[in-house]
């Protein structure tokens, strides 16, 4: 099948009444998630994995990648209007987009925002499309010393860009790997870890976990605080963006969508990196950077296209290689599991009405998201308005129930809780989650490979550096690990010559 | 000194010592031939040696003072203990009492915590409870442990 005629029977898939709804319910979702800040798309995606039980698999992956996709078109209605970002890619939002609503510009804001995600998400659903069938043919070839290499430069590059300390980056990495080798080994079959407890034959599920660090914990934290919210009153008659408007955040569209669809392939990127590189790019470029901060609508047209951009092609290693490049994509990995579907170079040979269906639901999830974002923003306005009294116990249910439900067990809620306490102390001692979930989802994928290549090369480490892929990827995964340790190294040597001189 | 970097990396270094033996008890097997332990074994030692220098930055460069206590200086974090402790109470009373007069009382507990009226926060637990019920139980056919009264 071309590219086209695939493209047609996705659209044969994903219109389908019942694919249609969940496509709807995704976005819809997606956006809410978005809007309201508190939990973002790795929560709520953990949240829903259980209910997805009762779909199908095209149906699940539809809507868990609508609600994926959607949250970074609703993050951006919290960044302009309460200077609060709904989720991290809206983040760098807040710096213009708040500043244009202060200066009665909310709509226009509002309006780009919208607009831009549009256009990006697209572009980056046409790049998705066609990258995904001749990078699978490509990964075909790819055996477990490649595999072994791509994870750990998935797993580096997670490091790389934390927010925090590197160290501590790599120390929760270190975490993830060592939990998920809970369970039976499935090379010899002897049970792991498990310490007698008949539940951890199975492993450590990765809904209980995620909902745990990023449902629980981040409801933990924000129930210590009292977070007082003003929006800014404004009619929204005006949410076009002018002429004028348009011609000033043309480029920044068109670098943002770019840097997004780049940045979001990168194992370890994504929509938030993406979001935040493509702003300061557009700041550097600007012939009057100072303009930034204060109400720039390119500041708000940049990020926005790049988040969605990333959104959508972070799908390309997920479903090409089975590698999720970041963390919302590592739980939404675990539902593909889930449904029995492993995602990877066969997908598109052993389910194309999965993988083209997702595809070409982005497509019309796009068009949802546009309709509800232009003329349903003062509904979600409205949405804000919830008391955090009444929505942290809310997501505090969603999540026993959800974790309850996987198993019909007590056990993964208690497992959740625990990641829930635990998630709750990474926030206050500056760890990150995010390396850990990816080590953790990463971390079976990681030992098996390795074994594999170690038994196939009869214990010779060389064999990861005679093939060409496996040797380039783990060059890329030193390189990286080398920039991030020059820093240190040339303080040091910098201080050693000041003490020299000194003396 | 920086307190919080030298407690959790010396809570760490304790993890990564527990994880090393029980990869030597599972067998790390050799090279050609990796055994169960293997990455668990290559992970803690990574993970050990990390909490060591986690430990030496802390005691020698801290990046300032840095005291436990004040991690919770000025929060309500009591909010924080007694949801913690309802949850683990829920999971312990799930099965025996049954999902709706447990969910009930959680609810009325996490409702309690953003200090409503007692009539708000019954009357909000219950339908919360109610609805959850009839979207799981009854759309989603979800079924929840039933406790002594088969409800």
């Amino acid at each position: 099948m071309d590219v086209l005629s695939s493209l047609f029977y996705g659209f044969s898939v994903a219109l389908q009444p019942e694919n249609l709804f969940y496509c709807f319910v995704g976005s819809v979702l997606g956006t809410l998630v978005g809007v309201l800040p508190g939990i973002g798309p790795v929560g709520a995606i953990s949240i829903l994995l259980p209910i997805t039980f009762k779909i199908s698999a095209t149906g699940s992956i539809i809507m868990l990648a609508g609600l994926y996709y959607g949250a970074m078109y609703g993050g951006s209605t919290t960044s302009i209007l309460v200077n609060i970002p709904g989720e991290a890619a809206s983040v760098v939002t807040c710096m213009d987009g708040y500043q244009m609503a202060l200066k009665g510009r909310a709509g226009p804001a509002l309006g780009m925002a919208a607009f831009g995600s549009f256009i990006a998400g697209t572009v980056g659903i046409i790049g998705l499309m066609l990258f995904a069938k001749p990078l699978s043919a490509f990964a075909l070839d790819f055996g477990p010393h490649e595999y072994f290499a791509l994870i750990i430069l998935g797993l580096t590059f997670v490091t790389y860009l934390s927010h925090g300390s590197m160290l501590k980056a790599v120390m929760m990495a270190c975490l993830g790997l060592m939990l998920s080798n809970i369970g039976l080994d499935p090379i010899t079959s002897s049970p792991r870890m498990t310490f007698g407890i008949l539940e951890l034959f199975d492993g450590v599920g990765i809904a209980p976990v995620a909902m745990g660090l990023f449902g629980i914990g981040e409801v933990l934290i924000n129930l210590e605080q009292t977070v007082t919210q003003e929006i800014i009153k404004t009619e929204f008659k005006n949410l076009f963006p002018s002429r004028l408007d348009w011609i000033q955040s043309k480029w920044a569209l068109v670098r943002g969508t770019l840097v997004g669809f780049f940045l979001g392939i990168l194992p370890g990127g994504g929509p938030v990196l993406a979001s935040f590189m493509s702003y300061g790019l557009e700041k550097r470029l600007s012939k009057e950077p100072q303009k930034f901060g204060t109400g720039a609508i390119e500041g708000v047209a940049a990020p926005e296209s790049a988040n969605n951009s990333a959104a959508s092609s972070s799908f390309i290693p997920l479903l090409t290689l089975g590698i999720p490049p970041n963390v919302s994509l590592s739980v939404l990995f675990g539902a593909f599991l889930i449904h029995g579907v492993t995602p990877g170079p066969l997908l598109l040979k052993e389910h194309p009405d999965l993988f083209w269906g997702v595809v070409s639901s982005m497509y019309l999830g796009n068009v949802m998201l546009l309709v509800l974002n232009l003329p349903l923003i003062p509904m979600w306005v409205q949405v804000l308005k919830i008391p955090a009294k009444l929505l942290y116990p809310l997501i505090l249910l969603f999540c026993l129930v959800g974790a309850y439900s996987m198993n019909n067990s007590v056990f993964d809620v208690m497992v959740m809780i625990v990641f829930g306490v635990l998630g709750y102390l990474f926030r206050k001692f500056e760890y990150e989650a995010a390396p850990l979930v990816l080590a953790f989802v990463l971390g079976p994928m990681l030992d098996l490979n390795l074994r594999q290549a170690l038994l196939v090369s009869e214990g010779s480490f060389l064999a990861f550096f005679t093939r060409p892929i496996s040797a380039v990827t783990l060059g890329l995964a030193a390189l990286l690990l080398i920039t991030s340790v020059m820093p240190f190294i040339a303080r040091k040597v910098a201080k050693y010559r000041e003490v020299v001189e000194d003396q | 000194m920086n307190k919080r970097d030298l407690v959790s990396g010396l809570f760490w270094l304790a993890i990564a010592i527990f994880i090393f033996t029980k990869a030597l008890e599972l067998g790390v097997g050799t090279l050609s031939t990796p055994g169960a332990g293997f990455l668990l074994f290559c992970s803690s030692i990574l993970f050990g040696l990390l909490s060591i220098v986690l430990v030496i930055k802390a005691i020698l460069h801290g990046g300032g003072q840095k005291g436990i206590a004040e991690l919770w200086h000025g929060l309500t974090w009591s909010n924080v203990v007694i949801t913690v402790i309802a949850l683990v109470l829920y999971c312990l009373v799930l099965v025996k009492v049954g999902f709706i007069i447990a969910t009930t009382a959680i609810m009325v507990v996490l409702y309690a915590v953003g200090r409503m009226k007692a009539w708000v926060v019954i009357a909000s637990a219950l339908v919360t409870v109610a609805l959850t019920y009839i979207i799981f139980h009854y759309a989603l056919q979800i079924e929840f442990p039933r406790g002594p009264f088969r409800w």
